[in-house]
């Protein structure tokens, strides 16, 4: 009896969490009926069509003044941020000119929730804040007009912010600038031209970095009716769903979460364990999947997709990789921590949990982001503004500190940051709702840096004759699911097929190939993965090992240029996978990659004219990300 | 005489001995003790505005007990500051000096009257500033694509044939069919020459807008590989008149109006000052840098 209470408990939260990952979309596929219209031939071929037919390019993590950290060293406002997003030429805090080459569709400006608003107001005088002693002392250093004494006055402030109690504390002024921020946003926001989506950034266990960014599908209204939750109020991302979760259910409105940078928090992020340190409970698991759709996988404090030594068969694993510590460098990392912080094993571990608890808590989909705190979302290779305005282009900044640790070995250079990332939304409209929801179905995908387009479509039934038509998102929707979908209960005799097509950024690098990354959950209850090269640009072919051969390099780093005489404009192909077993759970995720393009130190070598030490990486292969698409077998 | 008497009558010692006297009767008589004091006058006015602000922020007016304490501590801030002036305190403290150049900018802000432009200000600031307020030529086309990777023929023949075979065709094909498959759109609707360059590249939309008008042309060069494009409707880049940019140009007129008032209120100040600047040698090397 108990079994098949179980069986029928388990059957029912696995129908549930594919009923609520497709309930979303449900109105974007189209419907049965549906599809029989869409194979009448119709004149126009736009007609009838509405799933998304263009991916908006955004970064939903951005640091203006406002935050207490980024503001101790950058004087750029909210509104200058959403101005040069946009497209606008701004200047910086040390008077440089600056644009984005091309405008972004959507923009979250995500300050820290700690003593939110407290740097304008600090530096501007308020009496306030400058009444309290700890107020006066910063004010007098930051505006010594020392720069050492000012960086040290930023990394004190920055490690005040994991403290327990805030050392100014005034709800009043959080309240205000919180108003005046989502007003603001309210103001830039063009539905249509540009997005200004309302966030902040829970910025919890500094050091052992387990923020997240939240997001508000509403507007002023919805998100004046609470404050920004800080670390002050919990340490605890449990604490954090349960706070958006009362939220939601008193307000009716809709939040997400997205957590950054597993790879800084010491094997923290993507456990098997409750915040406590208990086993992880099918509550909280569910929870956190309902909270927590998306991770941002890649950005400035490098990438987290893979790690060599979690994916010693993947050649590409090891990309701008930050793996000596946590963040402020307070703690050595030790290799049993790296399970715990990557997506791709997170991802796998996420199809291990789902099967002991019912609920997968890691079936989330990727975006790459910035955590830029100059104000300015800059990260092409070639117009890279630093992670921070101690950081801004400059002759040395290549080798000045960025994030300083106790330990020197531990301390970040300026080289070591990565140009990246942004965020490629497959919304139906270039409006709040449209992206939160595509946000909320995963439909996105992460890049390091460049707008390469990638579509990835899973069902049972792509063949090559999807890849020779103009538009394969056609096929795509009404044969399967996109990227961040769902698909159960194998057919007989079939394996999953997938459809992937990718058209390079006509700004960036060729592509050199694009992969299917696949992890499952083998029979003996243990998490594989596998890395399929599935479609390349030039006449290679692999080698005897399974491997295919590198695409080349053109890169002249002494002029920073490149030639685009390898790889390949754009490439499409349908994929079956030949090793599928219909009994395992598994998820397939693509991966693009580009031929090799000067990286941002080569850039600023040339600039400058400065000659960097050995260490520092000329060159990068840039690459995409896609949410995954996940198996279920039947239950 | 003896020397008393010929120092007697001297007329400067009876004066230092009337002083004396004068002196002396004043400290016997005068009022004892008491120092001179600064006087501190609380108005009616002064009362009524703290008041107020109390009632600002509590939503009532104070009690009387309240009203005693404001008036207190205005008394009491009233007695540091003077205090902090005599001791010069105000003198080097960065905040101070910050508040004081702040409300110096306040009073150096532009009227109301001066930032009103008038039509031929508005006209004439248009004509000199046109490239901030030109309107981007805009397209309409449909491309095909020819892959250069793909086999056969070089892509640069297979253009021309196809270029040819679509011209001499006497009826309109759909050409959405031919050239190589690609996932870059066959048509684009009327859309900025920049956006065109954000999906096809800079050059390919520069070229846009040379190729002849409803007619295929090409091959253009893309980073995609070779194009022959068909613009069915063309823009030319513009100056709307005023009246369609007024809002524009008079945010933009007053914002530089606002910048020039405030430099030149400035340098009027400046001219009234000699300044001296003594740079040391690492001062110096630092400047050079």
């Amino acid at each position: 009896m108990k079994l098949r209470s179980f069986a029928m408990f388990c059957s029912l939260a696995l129908l549930s969490s594919c009923a609520l990952a497709t309930m979303t979309s449900a109105d974007q596929l189209p419907t049965k009926e549906g599809v029989a219209e869409l194979a009448t031939p119709q004149f126009s071929p736009y007609a009838g069509r509405n799933f998304p037919t263009q991916v908006f390019w955004g970064d939903t993590h951005l640091h203006t003044a406002v935050s207490v950290d980024a503001g101790t060293m950058n004087r750029i406002g909210q509104e200058d941020a959403f101005r040069f997003a946009r497209g606008e030429e701004v200047t910086t805090t040390h008077g440089l000119r600056a644009k984005l080459s091309r405008p972004l569709d959507f923009l979250v400006i995500a300050d820290h929730a700690e003593m939110y608003g407290l740097m304008p107001q600090l530096l501007g005088g308020d009496q306030e804040i400058l009444s309290t002693e700890i107020g006066k002392k910063w004010y007098d250093a930051l505006t010594a007009g020392d720069d050492q004494k000012t960086f040290d006055t930023a990394m004190e402030i920055v490690r005040s912010l994991s403290g327990d109690e805030p050392p100014i504390k005034s709800d009043k002024a959080v309240r205000d600038a919180w108003q005046a921020y989502t007003a603001l946003a309210d103001k830039y926001n063009d539905p249509g031209r540009f997005t200004a989506l309302i966030g902040y950034e829970w910025t919890a266990n500094g050091g052992n970095n387990m923020h997240r960014n939240v997001i508000f599908r509403g507007d002023s209204h919805v998100a004046n009716r609470t404050v920004p939750f800080s670390q002050f109020d919990s340490k605890n991302a449990e604490d954090l769903w349960k706070h958006l979760a009362a939220f939601e259910k008193e307000t009716g409105a809709d939040v997400l979460a997205i957590p950054h940078n597993g790879n800084l928090s010491n094997g923290r992020m993507f456990t098997v364990e409750t915040f406590a340190g208990k086993p992880l409970t099918k509550e909280l698991a569910a929870m956190r999947a309902q909270y927590e759709p998306l991770i941002e996988a890649t950005q400035i404090k490098g990438d987290g997709e893979s790690h060599p030594m979690l994916s010693p068969n993947d050649e590409f694993a090891d990309y701008e990789t930050w793996d000596k510590s946590n963040l402020n460098g307070t703690e050595a990392k030790t290799p049993d921590m790296l399970q715990w912080e990557y997506a791709r094993e997170a991802l796998k571990t996420g199809l291990r949990l789902e099967k002991e608890l019912g609920v997968n808590p890691y079936k989330f989909g990727m975006i790459g982001s910035t955590d830029s705190h100059t104000s300015f979302a800059a990260v092409e290779e070639e117009n890279f503004f630093g992670k921070h305005s101690g950081v801004e282009p400059g002759p040395h900044r290549w080798e000045h500190v960025v994030i300083e640790a106790p330990d020197p070995k531990f301390t970040i250079r300026g080289w070591q940051q990565a140009a990246g990332g942004y965020a490629g939304v497959w919304a139906t409209e270039n409006t709040r709702e449209a992206l939160f929801d595509a946000m909320r179905r995963k439909e996105t995908y992460a890049t390091t840096g460049p707008r390469m387009l990638v579509r990835f479509f899973g069902g049972w039934d792509f063949n090559e004759a999807d890849t020779q038509t103009r538009l394969p998102a056609n096929a795509g929707y009404a044969k399967g699911v996109p990227m961040g979908g769902d698909l159960a209960s194998a057919p007989e005799g079939k394996s999953p097929s997938f459809l992937v097509a990718a058209l390079k950024d006509p700004y960036s690098g060729n592509l050199d190939r694009v992969q299917i990354v696949k992890g499952w959950l083998d029979k003996d209850g243990k998490t594989q993965e596998k890395v399929y090269d599935v479609v390349w640009g030039g006449a290679r072919k692999p080698g005897a090992d399974g491997k295919l051969p590198p695409v080349g390099n053109t890169v002249n780093v002494e002029s920073a240029t490149w030639s685009n005489t390898i790889g390949a404009p754009e490439l499409i192909a349908a994929w079956t996978d030949p090793d599928f077993e219909p009994d395992q759970s598994a998820f397939y995720y693509a991966r693009v990659i580009e031929i090799p393009t000067p990286r941002w130190t080569a850039y600023e070598a040339k600039r400058f004219d400065v000659e960097m030490s050995a260490e520092v990486p000329m060159t990068t292969q840039e690459r995409a990300y896609t949410s995954p698409i996940w198996y279920t077998p039947k239950g | 005489m003896t020397f008393i008497a010929r120092l007697i009558r001297e007329p400067l010692v009876q004066f230092l001995f009337a002083g004396i006297v004068i002196f002396a009767i004043y400290d016997l008589v005068g009022n004892q003790s008491e120092p001179l004091r600064d006087r501190i006058v609380v108005t009616e006015g002064r009362v009524q505005q703290l008041a107020l602000v109390f009632a600002k922020t509590w939503q009532r007016p104070p009690s009387p007990q309240e009203l005693r304490g404001l008036i207190d501590a205005y008394v009491k801030e009233e007695i540091y500051y003077r205090e902090a002036i005599k001791l010069g305190l105000d003198r080097d403290d960065t905040l101070i000096r910050r508040r004081m150049q702040q409300k110096m900018e306040f009073l150096s802000e532009p009227s109301d009257d001066k930032l009103t432009a008038s039509e031929a200000a508005l006209e004439a600031f248009c004509d000199a500033n046109q490239a901030d307020f030109l309107i981007e030529p805009k397209v309409e086309f449909q491309q095909i694509l020819i892959d250069p990777d793909e086999d056969g023929e070089p892509a640069e023949v297979r253009a021309e044939q196809l270029l040819r075979q679509l011209r001499d065709s006497s009826t309109d094909p759909d050409a959405s069919d031919l050239g190589d498959a690609t996932l870059l759109p066959y048509a684009t609707r009327l859309s900025s020459v920049t956006s065109i360059g954000n999906a096809f590249g800079e050059d390919f939309a520069k070229k846009l807008l040379t190729v002849p008008v409803d007619e295929w042309a090409g091959p253009i060069k893309s980073p995609f590989g070779l194009h022959l494009v068909r613009i069915t409707e063309r823009r030319d880049e513009r100056l709307p008149p005023l009246a369609e940019i007024r809002k524009a140009v008079e945010q933009k007129w007053r914002g530089e109006e606002r910048d020039q008032f405030r430099q030149d209120e400035y340098d009027r100040l400046r001219a009234n000052y000699e300044v001296e600047v003594l740079l040391n040698d690492m001062a110096a090397g630092r400047s050079a840098e």
